[in-house]
């Protein structure tokens, strides 16, 4: 396993579209920094009334990719756990990691290249691992490279308003969400094993990213009954539900989610690559 | 007889259709086996199931005397390249390599080199494979099976869509690997003549089912290769026969003769002939004495 690991991370940072996610992310979180400060600005000329109305429509809105931002930011101190969080929870980067890690696991069985190794191992669960490990080195570097220039970006437009109030704060946050974008990539490439279909892997991971699985999610609900929530056990309804300074609560369910996502996406994969034949 | 490979009632099954179904081969250590088939015949899930790549539906295959489970520590001793070349198109034919040496665990710098270097390609090292030509990727993808130093190689198809030099390149390669470094072979075709200059064993499949398993010798017995002659005068040219003591031969049409002994002969026959004020038209060594076998076989040639 540890050879297939070198050969997926050999791989990972050859390939062109490492290179362009990484430069995605470096855009989009620079963009979602300018279109928060553009917002910012527009907030300053409207009245506190009205800013308060604006939360209560932008909040009953559950499709579309959105910032929340704090009225208290328009003049006064920002923190960097905040915003970052408000990012995150915005689902863009979780967009890159959809479509990038897609790609990423799709590329061997695409070009065929996995004809050429999956004959060596009898158990080819292993390959799955081995994916999985270099999968979340993936997600990692995307990661990395839109929270530093988020922060980067916050530096440039408010360098003399942000605040770091707890680094503790910001790391749980950042440790947290790292891990529920990790455990969201493996249940893409769990979609992608299980349809074979990187475009229809890469729609289903965009549309619940914009929210749309809500409409799914509300149906169950009505099934089942009022009092059952199933959106508090979904991945990008958990990731838009953990920012800064959240409740150890919320942040332990979210973690038991992603943990749970995580051992079934990798289990149920390790099963299909296992029992199906290479095509 | 030493086999490396055989495989024992091996059947593959796809909801009702059986694409293979209970094949038995037998492969010798050192050989080149030709297996052959037209499209469809089973020949690619075969190899899949020889590779790894598929599992049977019923019955397995020894691979060094050994069966079932205990073949999985000798699957890296097999390289395959099946149906196309699975190559990463973004990256050089040396990245490739790298990253199939990196899956083996194989260290050595040197490895990626020489087997470029084998397969001819180190005009292109530097070239990404998505520039690379038909034949290139073909050659890319025989190296990418040599990776390891594999005792049995499994090329399916290996010259479909090659020019005549492209076909002539791969059979050398394959020839020199089998006789310097003692690989086997399993080499696919639907392509008879070009499999009939280098294969040593056949395997005739067709609709899933092994046909015939037969050695080279075996089957030119079978198939009679000959020497077609055209002269203008045929029952002259019979009597020079007869004078130069060739007796196996016949007449098939009012200018055609086929003989089948002395095939190596025909630069003496044409001498003989003109010494006796006989034209030579036309003579050659044929070899599809071999298709015609196939189709007698299969069943016709609406088969092919």
């Amino acid at each position: 396993m540890y050879n297939l690991v070198k050969m997926d991370l050999y791989r990972l940072f050859r390939s062109a579209s490492t290179y362009v996610m990484i430069a995605l992310a470096v855009f989009v979180a620079c963009f979602a920094i300018f279109m928060t400060n553009l917002g910012l600005n527009m907030m300053k000329d409207v009245p506190a009334s009205d800013i308060d109305n604006v939360d209560a429509d932008t909040a009953i809105s559950s499709f579309g990719i959105f910032v929340d931002t704090n009225p208290q930011w328009i003049d006064g101190d920002i923190d960097v756990s905040e915003m970052l969080g408000a990012q995150l929870k915005s689902r863009m980067a979780l967009i890159l990691v959809s479509v990038f890690v897609v790609l990423f696991f799709a590329a061997e069985r695409k070009n065929g290249f996995i004809k050429n190794i999956a004959g060596m191992f009898h158990n080819r669960s292993i390959m799955v691992a081995a994916k999985f490990f270099a999968v979340a080195v993936q997600v990692f570097v995307l990661f990395a490279a839109y929270a530093a220039f988020t922060m980067i970006s916050c530096l440039i437009f408010w360098g003399d308003r942000l605040v770091l109030s707890s680094v503790i704060e910001l790391l749980s946050l950042l440790g947290v969400q790292y891990f529920l974008h990790f455990a969201f990539a493996c249940f893409t490439v769990f979609l992608c094993l299980l349809s074979n279909s990187s475009a229809l892997c890469i729609a289903i991971g965009i549309l619940l990213c914009s929210g749309f699985g809500s409409l799914i999610y509300n149906l169950i609900n009505y099934v089942i009954g009022r009092s059952f929530s199933v959106e508090k056990y979904m991945l990008e309804t958990t990731i838009s539900s953990v920012g800064a300074g959240v409740s150890s609560d919320i942040a332990l369910r979210a973690v038991i989610v992603g943990v749970i996502f995580i051992l079934a996406s990798t289990s149920i994969s390790m099963l299909i690559v296992q029992k199906r034949d290479i095509k | 007889m030493e086999y490396l490979l055989t495989t024992n009632d091996i059947t593959k099954q796809y909801g009702k259709q059986k694409a293979v179904n209970a094949v038995s081969i037998h492969v010798p250590q050192g050989a080149v086996y030709g297996l052959i088939g037209r499209n469809g015949a089973g020949k690619t899930t075969l190899l899949k199931l020889i590779c790894g790549l598929a599992s049977p539906t019923d019955g397995d295959f020894s691979l060094f005397g050994k069966t079932g489970r205990e073949t999985s520590e000798y699957m890296s001793r097999i390289g395959s390249l099946i149906e196309t070349p699975g190559v990463y198109p973004n990256l050089t034919a040396a990245e490739n390599l790298k990253i199939k040496c990196l899956a083996m665990g194989i260290r050595q710098k040197t490895v990626v080199n020489e087997l470029i270097e084998i397969v001819g390609l180190s005009s292109a090292e530097k070239k990404k494979v998505r520039n690379f030509s038909l034949g290139m990727k073909q050659r890319l993808g025989i190296a990418l099976a040599l990776v390891g130093s594999p005792d049995l190689v499994i090329l399916d198809e290996p010259i479909n869509g090659l020019d005549p030099q492209g076909i002539a390149e791969i059979r050398e390669t394959i020839f020199r690997l089998n006789k310097e470094k003692n690989i086997t072979f399993i080499i696919s075709s639907h392509i008879l003549e070009e499999l009939s200059k280098i294969a040593t064993d056949y395997g005739i499949i067709h609709n899933g089912v092994l046909l015939q398993e037969l050695a080279r010798e075996e089957l030119l017995s079978k198939c009679c290769e000959r020497i077609e002659l055209k002269t203008d005068d045929t029952r002259k040219a019979c009597t020079v026969l007869e004078n130069m003591g060739i007796t196996k031969f016949k007449v098939v049409d009012t200018d055609t003769i086929h003989i089948f002994e002395r095939l190596s002969d025909s630069g003496e026959i044409t001498m003989e002939l003109a010494k006796n004020q006989v034209k030579t038209i036309y003579i050659a060594v044929k070899n599809e004495a071999l298709e015609d076998y196939y189709l007698s076989l299969t069943g016709g040639e609406e088969n092919v």
